[in-house]
């Protein structure tokens, strides 16, 4: 195990922010903790970084004590902050220049490691224009420029797509699988469940402070899967036809909202086709019709009652 | 190494971005140029025009006409007066009360015989004019030396038994003596040291933002996951900042001493390091309040107070003497070590006062490291 978190808590006075959580991750993985605003990500990922004081439990990244070995351990790590973390007012190659020295390279090696980093995020090109005038994707990706510089065996990122446009977001998780590609663990804190779905192989749902699921995106729908959600809209008639859905076979429940009929189904594939011949030959006409197969947000909704957004 | 990285990229990413600190700096060339303008009556006396004194003579011996003709013909009285000679005591008050004159000298008839009969002083009368000021200082001690001179020339007159005396020599008694080796201050002079001070107290400016970013931000976050030590952080930036300041300083050190042609003295290497040293007390302090306060917002208005009640206690504004209680201010040390160099040429004072200001400088950085030590994780 590259990182080892056992019994993790942080509290604020009263407010217990992390509480007790246990994370084993591999080396080579891409990791996900995923929750809501104010679940305990980043208060996690801080903690496991050492920059903030831990209450209880101990954090072990490539086997040793983080906090009796954080300078050792600080040179093989990488952190891509959720704000810019670089000065606005020099270019693109003075600030990956910037961390690329005080992680002690130097002469040639900098050099060229400067060069990897912008060509990797795609800023080579740009290199001599100030941070400042970069758009906000190119900010984005000057951030994990600069974090990528020296090389580190773990990068941990703290949302880094938010407040970027769709095509940035997707070249920054491109660029996250290839990083990933390329032998370095990557742990990625994020609110958006897509994003998870697109690049972790493991994830662990956090709400409150606690993990409170934890494995493959496979796995963790599996093991709440119910069946699958349906949407429907009827050309008319809709309330008369909820007893005849209900009266369905493999249909859970039923329920009308405001127009809107929402379709628990049973696992098997065939019951969709049983309800749609049901209400055909019933005389329901079907307008739209939207199958939601489980995924995170559903298991999220399952677990706590309320959507990752909420 | 990782100091010297600090150093270098801290005063590079200020000093691209020039717009700022040349509006900064033209402010303060105005400041200066303004106050020593609309000031320097205050600080220079220029010019004195010719004090006009009337006398009557109406001594009957030669001892009066002898102190009339060693005034009047004195060059060094000729050029601080001219005189008018009047008939009577009468026709010198009415000179007086009509302005005609700044004082008129009247010598009475028994002027000589005052010796000769009872050996004591020799009593003539001044009268000054109702507006009194420079020009009857001028005359009272036109008059002073002439007595002194007088008397001199009395006594040697005594010893040499009644041999005529040569008035031609009595100016020789008269020695002109500094008040004291301290050079005066020009208005221009005085306010580019003011104004300069002030500029440089802006320095904590950059040490609260600048340590802000370090140890409250983000980028604060980043610096503290890499393998530089918490000292190379802090020396690194505190330096790199006061260098920043440092390099206005001397540029307004420069435009003044060349174009103003402010006088800094004949030991500007000295000045230099003032302003130096002093940079770095300013950023340490910065870096402090926003290490004490945790907020870099809060420590940049805590800034801006000390900058103006310190330049205020040291007289910056208006020349004002708050004697001890302007030690707490800390422009106070550097005003003294810049005053020591270019007024009193007192080196030694001097780099006391640099000792002060850095033993200061070293309490603030203890202070911020130790503290933002506690603060880490």
């Amino acid at each position: 195990m590259i990182i080892e978190v056992t019994g993790l808590v942080k509290k604020y006075k009263d407010h217990v922010a992390v509480n007790g959580v246990d994370l084993q991750i591999e080396e080579g993985e891409i990791f996900g903790l995923l929750g809501p605003n104010g679940a305990g990500k980043s208060t996690t990922m801080n903690t496991l970084l050492g920059l903030l004081k831990v209450n209880g439990g101990t954090v072990k990244m490539f086997g040793k004590d983080f906090s009796k070995h954080a300078r050792e351990i600080k040179s093989s790590v990488g952190y891509v902050p959720q704000d810019f973390a670089f000065f606005e007012t020099l270019s693109a190659i003075d600030n990956v220049m910037y961390w690329g020295k005080l992680y002690g390279l130097r002469d040639k090696e900098l050099e060229k490691a400067v060069k990897d980093a912008l060509e990797f995020t795609g800023l080579w090109d740009r290199r001599k224009s100030k941070a400042s005038t970069f758009s906000g994707g190119m900010k984005r990706r000057l951030n994990i420029a600069c974090a990528i510089v020296h090389q580190p065996r773990i990068l941990f990122m703290d949302e880094p797509t938010v407040g970027v446009d769709p095509q940035s977001r997707n070249n920054i998780l491109e660029s996250i699988k290839t990083m990933n590609q390329n032998g370095m663990t990557i742990i990625y804190t994020t609110h958006y469940m897509e994003e998870i779905e697109a690049i972790c192989e493991r994830v662990a749902i956090m709400d409150f402070g606690k993990v409170i699921a934890l494995g493959s995106i496979d796995e963790l729908v599996e093991s709440i899967s119910t069946g699958n959600r349906l949407t429907m809209e009827l050309i008319a008639n809709t309330e008369a036809a909820v007893p005849v859905i209900e009266k369905t076979e493999g249909v859970v429940s039923c329920t009308n909202m405001d127009g809107e009929l929402h379709i628990q189904l049973g696992n098997d594939e065939k019951y969709l086709m049983t309800l749609i011949e049901a209400l055909m030959q019933n005389g329901f006409g079907i307008k739209t019709m939207t199958l939601d197969k489980p995924n995170l947000e559903t298991v999220f909704l399952q677990l706590t009652g309320k959507k990752l957004r909420d | 190494m990782n100091i010297l990285t600090q150093i270098y990229y801290t005063g590079k990413r200020i000093l691209l971005d020039p717009k700022p600190i040349f509006i900064r700096l033209l402010t303060f060339m105005v400041i200066i140029l303004i106050l020593g303008t609309a000031f320097q009556n205050t600080f220079n006396i220029t010019s004195l025009d010719k004090v006009k004194i009337a006398y009557s003579n109406e001594d009957s011996g030669q001892i009066g006409e002898l102190f009339i003709d060693s005034m009047v013909n004195a060059d060094e009285i000729k050029s601080l007066a001219e005189f008018d000679e009047l008939a009577s005591l009468d026709e010198g008050k009415e000179t007086l009360n009509d302005e005609k004159a700044d004082a008129f000298i009247y010598i009475p008839e028994d002027f000589s015989k005052q010796q000769a009969t009872d050996g004591k002083s020799k009593t003539f009368d001044v009268y000054l004019a109702k507006s009194t000021g420079v020009d009857a200082t001028v005359v009272r001690n036109v008059v002073d030396s002439l007595v002194n001179g007088m008397n001199t020339a009395t006594v040697v007159g005594a010893m040499t038994h009644g041999k005529q005396l040569d008035t031609s020599d009595s100016d020789t008694s008269l020695k002109e003596e500094p008040l004291s080796n301290s050079k005066s201050a020009t208005a221009m002079g005085y306010y580019a040291i003011a104004m300069l001070l002030m500029f440089l107290l802006r320095g904590q400016e950059y040490g609260a933002a600048g340590v802000g970013e370090d140890y409250l931000g983000t980028l604060g976050d980043r610096l503290k996951l890499s393998p530089i030590k918490p000292y190379e952080q802090y020396l690194g930036k505190a330096i790199g900042l006061a260098l920043v300041t440092f390099l206005q300083g001397m540029v307004i050190l420069l435009f003044t001493k060349y174009v103003y042609d402010v006088d800094w003295g004949d030991h500007f290497g000295v000045i230099v390091l003032i302003v130096f040293v002093f940079s770095l007390l300013t950023t340490t302090l910065g870096g402090m309040l926003t290490i004490l306060t945790k907020d870099a917002g809060k420590a940049d208005s805590i800034t801006n107070i000390v900058t103006l009640a310190s330049t205020f206690l040291v007289g910056g504004f208006v020349i004002v003497d708050f004697g001890p209680a302007a030690m707490i201010a800390p422009s106070y040390y550097a005003k003294a070590a810049i005053f020591n160099v270019v007024y009193n040429d007192k080196l030694d004072l001097a780099f006391v006062n640099i000792g002060e200001i850095l033993g200061i400088t070293l309490l603030f950085a203890v202070i911020s490291i130790v503290v933002s030590r506690r603060k880490r994780a």
